[in-house]
């Protein structure tokens, strides 16, 4: 038995498990009301992976290990009311009842606080149902006030109350295509300094990257969160694959996150995911092994912006699912293999792995992204990541020149201080990436 | 030996031999193949060479001719057993040890993976596209019957891009595997070479796009053949209304019909029952008024030639059940940014919140629709329709739109009017014992008490409770009685709320 805990935070956060979880429940067979689907005598996957993510109560029901958190009711409410209500125990979902304006302070001092000890209860509940906890998965956004500050929060205390168990993050990454706030590059830098000494490992998904895919691969002309969210879902899906299906077809996600990180600070692989297009065109096209395997190595089918050619790669895997043959995925990657544009660092003879689960994804009902019988997903230390780091640092240095909007922090008891702790610190981070980029071997220069 | 109307596979391109022979320029000792390509733009002729005709192509200008000893033709063609075999039936695992850079490419579970696949009785899915495949099995082939038995659960199966060339060499195959469900043949091509007897099939999803495949070859082959069909794609087959017209579809329980990337003008009146119909990258631009379709659900009309909004309006009274609509991306949005497309299409469609399962719309070029959205594109609309910036015929639509919103019904006021939003349109005259003292312009965009202030302060700061307005409805008509007099007493409203016409008088007293 390895457990694994996932704990939504915030709006986006929830959201965005609203979607995991549905696609999850149809991928092992379970109807929305928590029972299995009609025809099934078990859930699919096998046992042992299935109950990584969800527990079995005496009815036969089966219920999410998930944890929905929120500082003001309206998303946990959708939840309460929506398609899956009765797939949760009321106990999972905590609302609060005043938000965090979008304010990092707010959600980590102020508001964030009083819900918390509420919520490490919860938290506590459910890791003494399992029998191996095996870590936690974080779903949050870095740009909001609750995601970035109380998902920052637990992260902490869980760092302190749970030490030695991993813990995983998808953050989205802030986008101005669909922005709420304009503090958001500050509520980033804030919440990625107070996270990177706690989580393990940070899957980043840029909104705008997300944003483009839904316009250019799926044809949706005016993307919403529904849209983003269904998309993500499918990606989250296929990370965790390997950990919810059984087999030792499946590598366990804890061994990739070994290898996927090879300094604590530089925990963030890049995600790219394909085949990602629309129903309509998967009705003509092929998608070969050998198509979806270059499409990875594409910057359209990342989940964040950077160019990975003006990167080089620490650590590479690519996980397989579905109708694949060995012969097919050997063959891809040697053909991968003869593109160029792909660099790799020195100083790491490891970390090019390839894993496969038999498992074929599943299309989200009513999602743009058409069912493929086979996917594959990139995850890839690449020091290309660093540029989402420069993009957001600059928008966070123009605002705080000025100290535009500072005053809302102060306010919540924030020490002005911190804003520049945390600026450091990425500036910091920036330096590691271009530290673990160089050659360890630098070529001799001539000297007389 | 190739013969007329083989397959074959040169540089990666599929091409299908149509001519075997001898041409003049190459000397009689050589044997040349005329071939059509099926990448069009490939070809160099229409099958004729130095004004000699050979063969025929069915698409213009891609046929040509290569020599049969070209060493680029593919000859290691091979049988489904075969591929099916040597992809799946692998029994030993060996690690490549490819390097990736410095770095030795590990690989998990592949051997478990072979295993799998070893038995086939596990497989639910089977992809074997481009690979050469040109028929079912040899008939010296070992085990057919075993290997087929094995298949027993097999549920998908892609032969994509292969070299068969006639359909009965594919049911020769799925005749063995009853449970199939789907079925993609896209990028083969089929001639009608062998007669079979029709051995009806449980398949539910077929694809045959890209094959050019005759719609009388689906009218008589495909439809009997699987009674029980739910799902056909049909796209890039290059057809035409006609074609359409001709596929013979009505008594079938087909749910999903694909009819992308071809040359349909016409939305087809033949598909009634059909509940999603994919018309993409087509030249639709005719809509006929009585092409009923009670049970669409879904529509997809991205990429056509639709170059009107009238066709959007007819389109919404025929499809009564729509809920999903695909429609970007044709010229009458091609001015409009994506917003005003997505008002335009909200309005003109009865829209719903997606979380209320409804039979109205509620996904719109692929996003779901909310209900704040809806309404403010509503709304939005009416006040332009109001503004006659947007032109509206659809008077039922309209009606439930004004009722739904609790807005009057302005529809057909002032219709020659041609109002736009900041044009003087009328002249205020002041008179005092009938004599018309002074004369001035205003804008439809003033409020009553703006005017009234404006005469006044003309007037030596008068007060303004002292004056009253008036206009008159007809009042250069030549009959004198339909002119009706109007008070304008409300001081908050806007001039423009009147349905004044242009060079509208306003007529000032002074009350004692």
């Amino acid at each position: 038995m390895r457990e694994v805990i996932s704990i939504n935070v915030g709006q986006a956060g929830c959201q965005i498990g609203n979607a995991c979880w549905e696609l999850y429940s149809q991928e092992h067979g379970i109807r929305p009301d928590g029972y299995l689907q009609e025809g099934l005598d078990r859930p699919k996957g096998g046992e042992e992976g299935f109950s990584t993510f969800f527990s079995e109560t005496g009815s036969g029901k089966y219920v999410p290990r998930a944890l929905y958190v929120d500082l003001e009711p309206n998303v946990i409410d959708e939840v309460r009311t929506g398609k899956y209500k009765d797939l949760f125990h009321p106990e999972q979902l905590i609302a609060g009842k005043e938000d965090a304006a979008n304010n990092y302070a707010r959600g980590h001092y102020t508001v964030g606080r009083e819900i918390l000890d509420d919520v490490l209860e919860r938290v506590r509940k459910m890791a003494d149902q399992c029998d191996g906890l095996q870590g936690f998965l974080f779903t949050h956004s870095l740009g909001g006030g609750t995601g970035s500050g109380l998902g920052s929060l637990l992260l902490e205390q869980l760092s302190i109350d749970y030490g030695k168990k991993s813990k995983l993050e998808f953050a989205v990454y802030p986008a101005p295509q669909v922005s709420t706030s304009v503090v958001e590059p500050y509520n980033t830098v804030l919440t990625t300094h107070t996270t990177l000494e706690h989580a393990d490992c940070t899957f980043m998904v840029d909104n705008e990257a997300i944003y483009d895919m839904c316009r250019r691969n799926l044809d949706i002309s005016r993307p919403n969160f529904d849209s983003l969210n269904s998309l993500i879902a499918q990606v989250v899906s296929s990370v965790t694959a390997s950990l919810r299906f059984d087999g030792s077809l499946n590598v366990d996600l804890n061994e990739f996150q070994t290898n996927l990180v090879p300094y604590p600070r530089i925990h963030f692989p890049l995600v790219s995911y394909a085949p990602v297009f629309s129903k309509q065109r998967a009705n003509h096209e092929s998608n070969s092994v050998a198509e979806i395997t270059a499409s990875c190595f594409e910057p359209g089918n990342q989940m964040v912006k950077c160019d990975p050619r003006t990167g080089k790669y620490m650590a590479t895997c690519l996980l397989y699912r579905g109708d694949v043959v060995t012969r097919d995925v050997q063959n891809a990657v040697a053909q991968a293999k003869a593109k160029k544009t792909v660099q790799l660092v020195d100083w790491c003879p490891t970390g090019f792995k390839i894993g496969i689960c038999y498992q074929p994804p599943t299309a989200i009902t009513g999602s743009e992204l058409a069912s493929a019988s086979r996917a594959v997903c990139m995850l890839s230390n690449t020091t290309a990541i660093a540029e989402a780091w420069r993009r957001i640092d600059r928008k966070f240095d123009l605002m705080y020149s000025k100290r535009a909007f500072v005053h809302w922090y102060v306010g919540e008891g924030m020490e002005e201080g911190e804003f520049t702790e945390a600026r450091e610190d990425l500036a910091a981070l920036e330096r590691d990436y271009i530290e673990v980029g160089t050659d360890s071997f630098p070529e001799e220069e001539e000297e007389y | 030996m190739l013969q007329q109307f083989d397959r074959i596979r040169i540089d990666n391109e599929l091409a299908t031999i149509k001519f075997i022979g001898a041409l003049p320029a190459w000397g009689p000792t050589t044997t040349a193949f005329g071939i059509e390509w099926d990448r069009p733009e490939r070809g160099k002729n229409n099958g004729e060479l130095n004004g000699i005709s050979y063969f025929k192509t069915d698409i213009t200008g891609a046929g040509s001719f290569i020599k049969s000893s070209n060493k680029k033709i593919e000859l290691n063609r091979q049988t489904f057993v075969q591929q099916l075999l040597s992809n799946y039936a692998v029994d030993s695992y060996t690690d490549q040890r490819l390097h990736f850079g410095s770095k030795r490419v590990e690989e998990y579970g592949l051997d478990k993976l072979n295993k799998i696949h070893a038995n086939f009785l596990n497989l639910t899915s089977v992809t074997l596209d481009h690979k050469l495949i040109y028929m079912g099995y040899d008939d010296d082939e070992k085990d057919i019957v075993d290997i087929f038995s094995k298949l027993a659960n097999l549920a998908y199966l892609d032969l994509g891009f292969n070299l068969i060339n006639d359909l009965s060499i594919v049911w020769g195959i799925i005749d063995r595997i009853p449970s199939l469900t789907k079925l993609i043949l896209n990028g083969n091509r089929f001639f009608d070479l062998s007669k079979s007897v029709i051995i009806p099939h449980n398949l539910q999803s077929l694809h045959l796009s890209s094959t050019n495949i005759n719609a009388s070859q689906i009218a008589e082959g495909v439809t009997a053949k699987f009674p029980n069909l739910q799902e056909l794609y049909l796209s890039g087959n290059n057809y035409q209304d006609e074609d359409v017209a001709n596929l013979c579809l009505e008594d079938t329980y087909l749910d999903v019909l694909d009819l992308s990337l071809n040359a349909i003008s016409v939305i087809p009146t033949n598909l009634k029952h059909i509940r999603s119909l994919i018309l993409s990258d087509n030249l639709i631009r005719a809509i006929s008024p009585d092409c009923k379709m009670e049970e669409l659900k879904s529509i997809d009309l991205r990429r056509n030639q639709i170059q009107s909004l009238d066709f959007i309006d007819t389109l919404y009274l025929n499809l009564p059940r729509i809920s999903e609509l695909r429609i970007n991306n044709n010229p009458v949005f091609e001015k409009m940014g994506v917003e005003e497309m997505t008002i335009q299409l909200i309005a003109r469609f009865e829209c719903d919140d997606h979380k209320r399962s409804s039979t109205k719309l509620f996904k719109l070029n692929g996003s779901l629709l909310n209900e704040d959205e809806i309404s403010n594109a509503e709304l939005y609309f009416i006040s332009k329709v109001k503004q006659n910036e947007v032109s509206f015929k659809n008077e039922k639509r309209w009606k439930k739109l004004v009722a739904k919103h609790d807005i009057a019904e302005h529809f057909t006021d002032s219709p020659k009017s041609k109002r736009t939003t900041l044009s003087m349109i009328g002249t205020s005259r002041l008179l005092l014992q009938d004599k018309i003292i002074i004369s001035r312009y205003f804008l439809n965009t003033f409020t009553v008490l703006r005017l009234k202030g404006l005469i006044s302060k003309q007037l030596n700061n008068i007060s303004v409770r002292k004056l009253r307005l008036h206009y008159y409805v007809n009042e250069f008509d030549k009959d004198s009685t339909l002119k009706v007099k109007f008070d304008i007493d409300d001081d908050i409203s806007i001039l423009d709320n009147f349905g004044f016409h242009e060079n509208q008088t306003i007529y000032t007293t002074i009350e004692p």
